[in-house]
């Protein structure tokens, strides 16, 4: 072995990364959407140029709802590919982010179902949180119960607290992403509430 | 605001925040074909559904919110990401993972992060399974024995693993191989196949003989292939995406006089060296040494990088008789000059007690490591280290793994694929 081998260290912070331009990302997504649709071509590079642009939004996303990054990464590249084999025949290609969000958001209950079908039919061989489980293990004990018990909620109550308390998002725009009225984003926010402290242990 | 909300938000977002920034893999559109009919997409009639009608107004205040709080655009978010040391595309992590087992002789299907097992395939009495190989994140070719009965041939069967990790297809490859392979390593386009064979009778009657084979997995036909010499063993094998390019960690003792303890009495060489095809038919103890060791190793998909278990330092001619603690790299090697570019990950451990198991991911983006009964990951662009939750049984002592000999300690040949 020779003496003097840079050896890396353990984590590599990023460096230099500009923060998000709203304005721009607007910009480009305008761009991106813009060549006409039925072009296979064009259709390919306005997804692929959505992709470079909110694909680690999106894995974030579903990562916060599944807390596995791989199953996460599985469900963006197919709500790309659905919007890809869609794109042509998009009424309005403006909405393409918002198809790709719905289409990411169905995908993560997808892929809990699955897990839960597994699960029961594995019985006791496979747990259905096997997949978050290095997730877990690198997010620190503090935070390992709270995902938890959001994965055990049902999908609308876990889908609007993620909304909620993740995208920060407000009551109106929740009701809007879920397709449901205000006041059932009320209810069941109230209900998640109650359901992740019960699972908790915590008293409110 | 009540604390609950507040460990809600904390928790998703320490979650969220482990995906770095720019470090989401290509695009593959080329799934767009295997999956199924879009018609359980909304929409299908040419227009979004009415659910989702809605989420116009809603979309500008989202792309904000993603943009500020989730996607903070890195320097090359404008052009596909690659992965620095291969210059290839970053790569998805595997999901799962296939080891070699006895007793039964098995190959075991496990989740790569928990270690959960998903699927188990036996064998029937006569055969067993000797190597296996990752063609892709779910692909993985294996070699059948027949080892009691006829003559000896090895057959290769390619298995697809499904999305909660059973087995869906496994179909047999290519024609059989005359001898027992011991090792095999694929393209991940799966053209092509790297083996470690051996027959105890040739086909003609003639004697035994040892061979690594560059060959079309297909069609069988031999492309290249290198005598190994009697007294040799190779300790693992690994090839390069194109094809072009083997790799081989290679060992012998030198038994210094009789002994009731022959183990502790002979001297260990070890070399590793890559095999092109230009110099088929050269046996492999005469070919050049790219490293004075035997570690478990893989090639880079491009074949510029072998990454490598090595002792740092210099290697004792007896390291079995040392009970002590040494160090040892896992290194990332110039596979032209031999020189070690990085170091990814050290270990202190005793000579004869190391024997980890390495497979590289897609891409050559990532190495899963099985340190005993461990798993591990290491970035080969940044040689951040994660140990994983989960375990694998131990590899069972069948051959000679990395040149240490049983009972010091033993494995199969690269009995883990990735």
């Amino acid at each position: 072995m020779e003496a003097n081998v840079p050896r890396f260290a353990a984590h590599r912070a990023a460096e230099g990364q500009p923060d998000a331009d709203a304005p721009g990302e607007l910009i480009a997504i305008r761009h991106a959407v813009g060549p006409p649709a039925g072009d296979h071509d064009a259709a390919k590079n306005a997804v692929t140029a959505l992709y470079q642009i909110h694909a680690v939004g999106m894995i974030r996303l579903a990562v916060a709802m599944l807390g596995d990054r791989a199953a996460a990464e599985d469900v963006v590249q197919d709500a790309f590919c659905a919007l890809y084999r869609r794109f042509g025949s998009l009424a309005q290609p403006d909405r393409a982010l918002q198809y790709v969000r719905a289409s990411v958001l169905n995908g993560c209950r997808s892929e809990l179902r699955g897990r839960k079908r597994s699960a029961r039919r594995l019985a006791s061989a496979f747990s259905p949180d096997i997949a978050s489980a290095e997730h877990d293990a690198l997010i620190g004990e503090e935070h390992r119960e709270v995902l938890g018990a959001l994965r055990q909620l049902p999908d609308r109550q876990r889908e609007v607290l993620v909304l909620r308390y993740f995208l920060d998002l407000p009551e109106p725009e929740v009701a809007r992403s879920m397709g449901i009225t205000r006041g059932t984003v009320k209810s069941t926010t109230s209900r998640a509430l109650a359901a992740l402290a019960n699972l908790l242990g915590e008293n409110r | 605001m009540t604390t609950l909300e507040d460990r809600i938000r904390a928790a998703t977002h320490a979650a969220a925040d482990l995906v770095a920034d720019g470090s989401a893999p290509p695009l593959d559109l080329a799934r767009v074909r295997s999956q199924a009919r879009w018609s359980r997409w909304p929409g299908r009639h040419g227009r979004l559904r009415k659910p989702l009608i809605p989420l116009a107004a809603a979309a500008a205040v989202l792309l904000i919110a993603v943009a500020a709080i989730a996607v903070p655009r890195s320097p090359d978010s404008g052009s596909q990401r690659h992965h620095p040391a291969t210059g290839g595309p970053a790569a998805v992590l595997p999901r799962y993972l296939v080891t070699v087992h006895t007793d039964p002789w098995r190959l075991d299907v496990r989740n790569a992060v928990t270690g959960t097992l998903t699927a188990g395939i036996k064998v029937p009495v006569g055969y067993n399974w000797n190597a296996v190989a990752a063609q892709g994140p779910r692909t993985f070719i294996a070699s059948k024995n027949q080892v009691l009965m006829g003559p000896e041939t090895s057959y290769f069967y390619r298995l697809v693993i499904g999305s909660h990790g059973a087995v869906t297809s496994i179909s047999r490859v290519g024609r059989g191989v005359h001898g027992t392979v011991w090792a095999a390593s694929v393209t991940p386009d799966g053209r092509y196949v790297g083996y470690l064979f051996s027959t105890t009778y040739g086909p003609d009657g003639s004697d035994a003989s040892t061979q690594v084979v560059l060959a079309n997995l297909s069609t069988g036909k031999v492309i290249a292939s290198w005598p190994v010499p009697d007294n040799d063993d190779v300790a693992s094998l690994s090839i390069d995406a194109g094809g072009n390019a083997l790799a081989i960690s290679t060992y012998y003792y030198h038994y210094t006089g009789l002994s009731a303890d022959a183990a502790v009495k002979h001297d260990l060489t070890q070399w590793t060296s890559v095999l092109r095809p230009a110099t088929s038919g050269t046996p492999v103890d005469k070919l050049p040494e790219l490293l004075p060791q035997a570690g478990t190793l893989a090639l880079s998909p491009d074949g510029r990088t072998l990454y490598e278990f090595l002792q740092a330092g210099s290697v004792a001619r007896s390291p079995y008789q040392d009970r002590n603690p040494v160090t040892f790299d896992l290194a990332a090697v110039n596979a032209h000059t031999g020189a070690v570019v990085s170091v990814l990950h050290t270990w202190r451990a005793v000579w004869a007690d190391f024997v980890p198991q390495l497979a590289l991911g897609p891409a050559g983006a990532y190495l899963l490591i099985a340190d005993g009964a461990s798993l591990a990951r290491v970035s080969t662009a940044t040689g951040q280290y994660t140990a994983l939750p989960g375990s694998v049984p131990e590899i069972p002592a069948l051959e000679n793994a990395a040149g240490k000999l049983p009972p010091d300690q033993g494995g199969d040949i690269d009995p883990l694929a990735w």
